[in-house]
């Protein structure tokens, strides 16, 4: 188990450095005391100087004076208003106060004082105006007492009038209700008139008359047929008959006979007796279609009547609804104001009292402000801490040895984290503690989902530190870096200035602020309870900005352990080099001594060209002995190379490039 | 058994920029010797040793690490592919102390020690071993920037010895300390090697190395020279020895002429010795006190100065790499066998010489 070691040395390294133990120690302790005495403190007043101006200095005006200096604030008094806002600017008055001209308790007219100030101290406007309210709060409640007893009058007038009324209300209703019944009445009768009548078809009586006739001729052929058979038949029978009989018969033939001719007769006069029904019953049938027209008419014209005598009975109930609508109100009203006039003035202008009993010390606003400061101090904590410990491992001489361990990279970037999550972890129940007992915050309302969200919050910012820490070279780059970096996230916060006072794109950048995301987490959570399963989302971009973190803090990592031995390579190349130089046998150059090359320099710069070339004449087998001296003790061997001329321009200009290009070189690698 | 490789530079090259620091070495270093490597500065001893361990990568050729088991079968392997495994098997410890300035001596090696995975009881044993071994116990609750050069310099060794690795990389493990402090320093070499680790160093103060180590990895311009026991390489490259004579009265003038024509290079008086330089001495010492009873010269003192690696190293660099070149045509010194016998011959000499 190495973890316990590696975060032991960790924790070890950070209290026994000064810097990071003030970081970590006495840092925060130092946020929140100073937090806590700037928000819970008495304000020094005594050190904000009001300007006041009035065209006249009414007794209110003076009464408002007179409250200002009580609650210790230094009062100035202009005598105008220009003289008293210059001064604003020079910064000898924190604001001004310009009260109307007649500034007093009148029931008509409004009051309206204006505070001139500078807009970064507008907080103090809202300090005058709380310091005043209960002083301005008397007045007004004077004035609101005097115009509501005025009104109370007002009303105990209307209510006997309205009181009257409703017996006049009532009368009329009763009226409408007698008029509804006639004409309820009238309708009724007029319902009850049966202008139905039963229809008579004449053209079907003349029809069946005709038919009647053309029945009666029938009847007469098979009469007259009947009688001529009978007639025959009794011929046949008489001439077979006896004498006496036949008489009979003869008698009976006769008969038939006549009744044939009678027959005969009836059966022709039977059609003209039906054609003349069928012309009566035609002037029937004429008559009876215009009476039956009239009458048609005459339904029409009741039913109209009918209608409107409906829509009239209709208005005439509606209209009684209204008028018990209005007796209601009239009713209602009548009862309401008759309350009214029972209670006082006094009640009418300020009718709810309230009284606030805070559940923390009635002074403190950290309640509010504590979410946004406790994740400020993890912020700036996170931030520094991480970047600290790791710029703090990377340049101490112990980092070559951590990379030759068998102990992978990711293993102490991971130990680094958990230890400034255990440092902060720590920090934040410090904090929390000294709040809960000092501050009385309501931390642990909620305390699980705080828990989580801080420890989110810790996460994210030692990893954001930790990146930091990666990247600079120092820790003064590093503290610079991480508190630009903090400043910035403040800066698009709600903590300095209001978001919604900011530009649009402002705006929008905060909603990717960690720090505004998390705080107004830490604030919902602490204040308003909130449950994690109700901001899923929030939670899942934190959670996808920690993982991508994660993986930029190992990319950055294996670069900066990349670069540490490429870097190691050319310092021990570059010393090596440097010693060999250093260790080179001077070159006898004429009478001068040359070590480096700068010697060399100076020395041909100095010599005079017979003085040069008595200098090349010394070398061996004809070689130049300063390119020789170059390649051989210098090490330098394409210099040499440039060197081996018997010009003592060219050398000097070879030289000079070359020295140019390392002292540049030189500058550039450190 | 025959000798075993631990690590093996085979045709290594390696440039920064324009400048060539190392060009086609190849190199053993054997189980259990001590293996000096010397160099003038810029020769390319640092940057060979940090291509041992695979701190840098090779522009051509390559190293290998082999692993043995119980059994003593090696397993060979590239130094880049299994970084981890490596960096178990050595501790390196680097020109530049590398430690935690305010941790403790103990917190120090403790920390190390965690970092190779070792239980809580070797932590401790190794951790109280190092201490002994390296002088520290008395410091062991001292922050590490309290200490003195030599004592941080130990400090160093002990955390790269922590692990108990097969191979101890000490790269100019006495730069800048003074010469008593150097002596502590091959000391505890001298005691780590003792305990079975085998050492590869580099060093400038080569009289010193003669001393230590096994074999010596001499490295020119970049390039490997040869590599050999001590004692090979100053028979091979300076076969001269310096005889110092001191007599009375010292009357040197009566047999100088006496010793013309006897295989003599030099013959000098320096003080009230007479040094003579010859690659006979053995001959030429029974000469000389011939010499000496003749001319009635009453012996004091005689000494005999073998030829140190300062004389090879001044030979090699003031002739170039002209010289033999018996063993360096695959740019070892020797073959393996011979190598191992040397260095098998070296250990049972107790590293001295003289």
């Amino acid at each position: 188990m190495k973890w316990p070691a590696v975060i032991a040395k960790n924790l070890k390294l950070l209290f026994r450095s000064r810097e990071s133990a003030f970081t970590i120690i006495f840092g925060p302790l130092l946020i929140i005391l100073l937090v806590s005495a700037a928000y819970t403190g008495g304000s020094e007043k005594g050190q904000i100087v009001v300007g006041v101006h009035a065209p006249e200095y009414t007794p209110l005006v003076n009464s408002v004076i007179d409250t200002l200096k009580a609650q210790n604030y230094q009062v100035n008094v202009f005598a105008n208003e220009t003289e008293c806002t210059d001064r604003i600017k020079t910064g000898e008055v924190h604001t001004c106060i310009l009260f109307p001209a007649d500034f007093s308790v009148k029931e008509n007219g409004t009051n309206t004082v204006t505070f001139a100030v500078d807009y970064s101290r507008i907080n103090l406007v809202y300090q005058i105006i709380d310091g005043l309210s209960k002083q301005l709060d008397i007045q007004s409640s004077a004035i609101s007492e005097n115009l509501a007893g005025t009104m109370l009058q007002r009303v105990a007038v209307a209510q006997q009038q309205i009181h009257s009324q409703r017996a006049a209300a009532a009368s009329i209703d009763q009226d409408l209700g007698a008029a509804i019944g006639q004409l309820g009445q009238g309708q009724s009768a007029l319902e009850g008139v049966d202008v139905n009548v039963s229809y008579v078809d004449l053209l079907q009586i003349r029809g069946r008359v005709n038919g009647l006739a053309g029945i009666v001729t029938q009847v007469k052929q098979q009469g007259s047929d009947a009688i001529d058979q009978a007639v025959t038949t009794l011929q046949d029978a008489r001439n077979q008959a006896e004498n006496a009989t036949r008489d009979e018969i003869d008698a009976t033939i006769l008969q038939l006979q006549n009744e044939s001719e009678q027959l005969a007769q009836v059966a022709d006069a039977a059609p003209d007796a039906a054609s003349q029904v069928s012309d009566i019953i035609d002037q029937a049938a004429t008559s009876m279609q215009q009476v039956q027209e009239r009458f048609g008419e005459l339904v029409n014209a009741s039913q109209e009547a009918d209608a409107g005598l409906g829509q009239t009975k209709a208005l005439l109930t509606a209209t009684r609804g209204k008028l018990a609508t209005l007796q209601g109100t009239l009713q209602h009203t009548d009862e309401s104001l008759q309350e009214s006039l029972g209670t006082s003035a006094g009640s009418v202008a300020s009718p709810i009292t309230t009284r606030i009993q805070a559940v923390n010390a009635e002074d403190s606003k950290l309640t509010f402000t504590y979410p946004y400061i406790l994740m400020l101090v993890i912020m700036f904590l996170g931030l520094m801490l991480s970047s600290t410990l790791i710029v703090m491992d990377k340049t101490s001489k112990a980092a070559f040895r951590n990379f030759t361990t068998a102990t992978r990279d990711e293993y102490h970037v991971l130990l680094s984290f958990v230890t400034t999550f255990l440092v902060l972890m720590v920090q934040a129940c410090v904090i929390l503690g000294i709040s809960y007992f000092f501050v009385k915050a309501p931390l642990f309302a909620n305390f699980g989902v705080s828990v989580v969200i801080i420890s989110i919050a810790i996460t994210l910012f030692s990893f954001l530190g930790m990146i930091i820490g990666y990247l600079a070279g120092t820790q003064e780059a590093a503290m610079i870096s991480s508190l630009s970096i903090g400043s910035v996230f403040l800066f698009i916060s709600n903590l300095v200035l209001p978001l919604e006072s900011m530009n649009a794109i402002v705006r929008t950048l905060s909603a990717y602020n960690p720090y505004v995301v998390l705080s107004e987490l830490l604030k919902q959570s602490m204040l308003f309870g909130l449950r994690i399963q109700y901001v899923p989302g929030k939670i899942g971009v934190l959670a996808a900005a920690i993982l991508v973190l994660f993986l930029l803090i190992l990319g950055v990592q294996r670069s900066f352990k990349a670069r540490y031995f490429r870097q190691r390579s050319k310092d021990l190349a570059a010393n090596a080099f440097a010693q060999a130089a250093k260790q080179a046998k001077p070159l006898l150059l004429g009478e001068r001594e040359v070590r480096d090359l700068f010697d060399l320099q100076a020395a041909l710069d100095a010599m005079t060209r017979a003085e040069f070339e008595a200098a090349l004449a010394q070398g061996k087998e004809g070689q130049n002995p300063v390119a020789l001296w170059v390649r051989n003790e210098l090490k330098e061997k394409s210099l040499a190379r440039k060197l081996d001329t018997p010009s003592k321009e060219r050398m000097i200009l070879a030289l000079d490039t070359f020295l140019r290009k390392r002292t540049k070189q030189l500058a550039k690698e450190s | 058994m025959g000798s075993r490789a631990v690590f093996e530079v085979r045709g290594v090259s390696k440039s920064f920029g324009e400048n060539h620091v190392l060009r086609d070495v190849s190199l053993k270093v054997e189980q259990g010797e001590i293996l000096g490597i010397i160099g003038s500065s810029g020769s390319g001893k640092t940057t060979l040793l940090n291509l041992l361990v695979g701190f840098l990568r090779p522009d051509r050729g390559m190293v290998t690490y082999t692993q043995y088991d119980a059994a003593g079968n090696g397993r060979a392997f590239n130094i880049l592919l299994k970084p981890l495994v490596v960096n178990k098997s050595y501790g390196f410890a680097a020109q530049t102390p590398s430690f935690y300035e305010k941790l403790t001596v103990r917190e120090n090696l403790e920390y190390f020690a965690q970092m190779y995975d070792l239980s809580g009881r070797a932590i401790r044993s190794n951790v109280d071993v190092l201490l002994r071994l390296m002088g520290l116990k008395a410091s062991q609750y001292v922050m590490a920037k309290d200490l003195s050069g030599g004592m941080k310099r130990r400090l160093d060794i002990a955390c790269a010895m922590v692990h108990n690795p097969a191979v101890l990389i000490l790269d100019e493990p006495t730069a800048d300390l003074d010469p008593v402090l150097r002596n502590q320093i091959w000391e505890v070499v001298r005691r780590i090697n003792m305990r079975g680790t085998t050492v590869v160093l580099s060093s400038h103060h080569l009289n010193e190395l003669d001393t230590l180590c096994s074999r010596i990895a001499i490295v020119k311009d970049g390039r490997l020279v040869d590599v050999d026991t001590p004692d090979k390489l100053k028979l091979k490259y300076n076969k001269e020895q310096e005889i110092m004579v001191e007599s009375y009265p010292g009357s040197y003038a009566k047999i100088v002429p006496k010793l013309k024509g006897k295989n003599i290079t030099g013959v000098a008086r320096q003080g009230t010795y007479l040094t003579i330089r010859t690659e006979e001495p053995e001959r030429i010492i029974k000469e000389v006190l011939t010499l000496l009873e003749k001319a009635g010269e009453q012996l004091l003192d005689i000494r005999l100065n073998k030829p140190n690696l300062d004389d090879v190293f001044v030979s090699i660099y003031k002739n170039g790499t002209q010289q033999p070149k018996e063993g360096l045509e695959n740019g070892e010194g020797k073959g393996g066998a011979e190598q191992a016998a040397n260095a098998k011959e070296k250990k049972d000499e107790g590293g001295g010489r003289r």
